[in-house]
């Protein structure tokens, strides 16, 4: 199997990629929708949809003109038709089924979240044996025991927010402009993280669940009288501190629970740098290892849609022009119960 | 070879023209909107016996009407075209409706609003999401789709560049000043 064409298209990152058969990324494309959805403090799916629609045959052409390559030089064509905002979806499928019709490609379907599953398989081929995977974004947040591939059993998620919805909030909250989880990461760095004492929300509720919407309120509540003071450092240190206690302290008694010595993170929330240092140090301690999966790949990508195609295309996968987007698709074969939207 | 695509009503419809020969069908109903733009494009195809790059143009009509069918009508066919090395025309209903009646053509959507370019009166209205079945919906519009099909001649004509990258979705709320309630 040559190269593999990915798309895009959960939420509002337009995304295009070219991935080859050893998994090396030979271009990614991603097109931010920061600017049209800033003002509303949040994802607006119409908006989300149009700017999609506007840019995406740029945003492929751009992909592979980066990798070198002509659309006759593609194998197969990806796109993530299961997991996302369906508006958005629908333009990631489209786009995919036309370009394989139009040069009699196989069409690779691929769940948004098994992607970023295997945006860390990507980089580190011992996970393709069993472990556990913290898969924390903005539209969702779950602990999945990996069995082997497409063998997923979800074994925490959150209640409500995901972390990422927590952190864009409480950027919000500090006056940052959406999405603010990168800039709350930044703020962070210059604060006390012992400032206040924030809730670790169902830390020790002896559950793998998570649950993000009630630290959301005492942070506003300390953030709204602060700010003034100059005390925003001190508050996103604070925030971060508490809901990384939570992510690493979930996800190291998953592993141990489930016997289980490999761990990797991925999604957005994956890129956050107190998370990057603490997950690692604190598992070590308990001799399991950890992946953490390239920032590059951490967010929206297309590459991790064409990497996990190239897999499935090695193991036989078939093409199917006859697909839907369905985008509260359940994950696995053991994930069957699992929504991602509905948790959050 | 011209392929023309409309998606802005209930169902989705298309007509491709090969010489004097002019074949249509119409998408899957009641499958949701994706299969149905993507049904009635492989079923013309089918009934054509032929393959994407064998096309001259494509022709479509970017709305205003159904936002989600357009919108996937807009991208398959620019992704196809793009694919496929051939150009394709965007067209906007109003823009057609003028070619068939100099007075313009109102659109009743989802809502059983009636929207119009300006306050006069148009010479025709179209019911997209009238309550018909596939095969009667694609009768009372082939006119429209053979109007769609000129038009793609002219343009080829005229050297259009029809580049997919720019292909655009036109919406209701660009003519919401003319709207009638």
């Amino acid at each position: 199997m040559g190269l593999v064409l990915g798309i895009e298209t959960a939420c509002d990152d337009t995304a295009a990629a070219v991935v080859d058969a050893d998994f090396n990324v030979r271009s990614s494309v991603v097109w931010g929708q920061k600017q049209t959805h800033e003002a509303f403090n949040g994802v607006v799916p119409e908006l989300a949809a149009r700017r999609h629609a506007e840019v995406i045959m740029k945003v492929v052409e751009q992909a592979l003109d980066e990798a070198g390559v002509g659309l006759s030089d593609i194998s197969a064509v990806a796109c993530n038709n299961q997991h996302g905002l369906i508006r958005s979806v629908v333009v990631g499928v489209s786009t995919a089924r036309g370009l394989a019709v139009s040069q009699g490609l196989p069409l690779i379907p691929v769940h948004h979240v098994e992607a970023h599953i295997f945006s860390a398989i990507m980089t580190n081929p011992d996970l393709f044996n069993e472990h556990i995977c913290l898969a924390v974004a903005g539209g969702h947040n779950a602990l999945i025991h990996v069995h082997g591939m497409g063998d997923y059993e979800v074994i925490g998620r959150t209640l409500d927010d995901s972390a990422g919805e927590a952190f864009d909030k409480v950027g919000s909250y500090l006056g940052l402009p959406f999405p603010a989880g990168a800039q709350v990461d930044a703020l962070a760095r210059r604060g006390n993280p012992r400032a206040y004492a924030f809730p670790r929300p169902k830390l020790k509720d002896g559950t793998l669940n998570f649950s993000f919407s009630g630290l959301k309120t005492p942070v506003r509540m300390v953030a709204e009288k602060l700010q003034s003071q100059g005390g925003a450092p001190d508050v996103a240190a604070s925030f971060e501190r508490a809901v990384v206690d939570v992510l690493v302290a979930k996800t190291l008694a998953a592993a141990e629970q489930r016997g289980v010595t490999r761990v990797s993170v991925a999604g957005g929330v994956a890129c956050n740098t107190l998370l990057r240092e603490e997950l690692p140090r604190e598992a070590a301690q308990r001799g399991i290892a950890v992946t953490l999966t390239p920032p590059k790949l951490c967010t929206d990508n297309a590459a991790m849609v064409a990497g996990l195609a190239q897999y499935k295309l090695r193991e036989g996968a078939q093409s199917t022009l006859d697909l839907d987007a369905t985008p509260n698709a359940p994950l696995g074969r053991r994930g069957a119960n699992y929504r991602p939207n509905q948790a959050g | 070879m011209i392929l023309a695509l409309d998606a802005s009503g209930r169902f989705s419809i298309t007509a491709l023209q090969r010489g004097d020969e002019t074949l249509y069908a119409s998408g899957i109903s009641g499958r949701g909107a994706v299969r149905s733009v993507y049904s009635s494009v492989d079923r013309v195809f089918e009934q054509a016996d032929v393959k994407p790059d064998e096309l001259d143009a494509i022709v479509l009509n970017t709305g205003p009407g159904s936002w989600t069918a357009t919108r996937i009508a807009v991208t398959y066919c620019a992704a196809l075209a793009f694919g496929a090395g051939v150009r394709v025309f965007g067209a906007s209903g109003f823009e057609i409706g003028r070619r068939l009646d100099a007075a313009g053509v109102a659109f009743i959507d989802q809502l059983g609003k009636t929207v119009a370019e300006g306050d006069d009166a148009p010479g025709f209205t179209v019911n997209l999401f009238a309550d018909v079945d596939a095969e009667t919906y694609l009768e009372t519009r082939r006119a429209w789709l053979g109007e769609m099909l000129k038009l793609g001649y002219e343009k080829l004509s005229a050297g259009e560049v029809g580049d997919p990258l720019e292909l655009r979705t036109t919406y209701f709320q660009e003519f919401l000043t003319g709207a009638k309630r």
